[in-house]
């Protein structure tokens, strides 16, 4: 039997992906498959505010994802580090502002339930094809500049992935590219990835020459040992090799 | 915040020293003591070793990140949770890294 794990990291105030996540997971309990958990992170922490409204005339998405974690008995995590970071203290008012029916979590029980996981939902949703699920690795893929914040979040699940064993990938695309090369400003928020050679032996981090041609960059110039792929290991790698993608 | 030996050292709300460069060993020991533990020689490796550990990744090291590191680095007969626990019984990352001046380690990692 098919399961599912959901990963919402949409701001509640984007309705139309609070709407989408909220009708596909109905549709699947419905259905008779099983939701193993809604996993909160990046701006979705503040679905889990003790204090969040939602204006007149639009659907209280909160509510209705309490209400659908009672009827199917669906976990609602959030992440606590990155919750913090959005002002969002995991524990009950009056000493925190943990919406009752979360529950705070952490990244090693969102990375172990993917790795049982048959099917990843991310949302925003993501409009390309899933994985054929025949592979056993979860591919990374990052492709924002590295001060974005999903640059950072990525990072942390990257390093649960691999300190957890999970056969693991980190595809660098477009502005992704920039996480590896030398900080272009004082900030370096990534600078932890070094560990995972380092510490962890760990080696799988790809990109393609188009990537790197309109970055600009040269293999040489970046921080972790890289390896390019062409277009077609690239797909290899996604569609087959693949048991997840999770895009930042 | 801290005070030790006449002075006053800021901390964060889970009395973790909030800057790196105000560290001292009498001070570590002080917090070493706040902690109930005494300070030997192997005390000192893992405190030293989180303090490096800091300054070259920029990050405070969680338990599963410490045990592969410490095992990388110091080997693997010092790179287990038996070990580093019989060092600091109430939690080796939570207790070195507050001994060694680091920020708290991530609660979600």
């Amino acid at each position: 039997m098919a399961n599912y794990l959901l990963l919402i990291q949409a701001n509640p105030d984007n309705i139309e992906v609070g709407l989408d996540a909220l009708e596909q997971a109905k549709q699947l309990a419905a259905n008779g498959k099983t939701i193993e958990q809604v996993f909160f992170y990046g701006h979705g922490v503040l679905y889990a505010s003790h204090f969040l409204n939602f204006p007149s005339g639009l659907p209280n998405l909160q509510t209705t994802w309490l209400e659908f974690s009672q009827q199917y008995n669906v976990p609602l995590v959030v992440c606590a580090t990155v919750a913090s970071q959005y002002g969002l203290e995991t524990l009950a008012p009056p000493e925190g502002n943990l919406a009752k029916g979360f529950h705070a979590g952490g990244l090693t029980e969102f990375m172990s339930t993917l790795a049982k996981a048959d099917t990843l939902l991310q949302f925003p949703a993501v409009k390309t094809a899933q994985p054929a699920n025949s592979g056993d690795s979860i591919s990374f893929i990052y492709n924002q500049q590295p001060l974005h914040p999903s640059a950072r979040q990525g990072l942390d699940m990257l390093l649960m992935a691999v300190s957890l064993e999970l056969p693991s990938a980190a595809v660098f695309l477009g502005e992704g590219i920039w996480q590896l090369a030398a900080p272009q400003t004082e900030l370096d928020p990534l600078k932890k990835m070094t560990m995972l050679p380092d510490i962890f032996d760990f080696e799988s981090f790809y990109t393609t020459a188009d990537t790197l041609q309109q970055a600009g960059l040269e293999l040489e110039q970046l921080r972790l040992p890289v390896t390019v792929l062409t277009a077609v290991e690239l797909d290899q790698l996604l569609s087959h090799d693949s048991k997840h993608v999770v895009r930042f | 915040m801290l005070h030790f030996n006449g002075r006053e050292y800021e901390t964060d709300k889970h009395e973790y020293l909030l800057h790196f460069n105000e560290w001292s060993v009498p001070l570590a020991e002080y917090i070493a003591e706040l902690e109930n533990i005494e300070m030997s020689p192997p005390h000192w490796e893992v405190v030293n070793f989180v303090r490096e550990f800091y300054q070259e990744f920029d990050t405070s090291p969680a338990m599963r990140v410490l045990v592969k590191a410490v095992e990388k680095r110091l080997g693997k007969e010092k790179g287990n949770s038996r070990y580093l626990y019989s060092l600091f019984p109430k939690g080796p990352a939570k207790q070195a890294t507050r001994i060694a001046g680091l920020p708290r380690p991530a609660k979600c990692i």
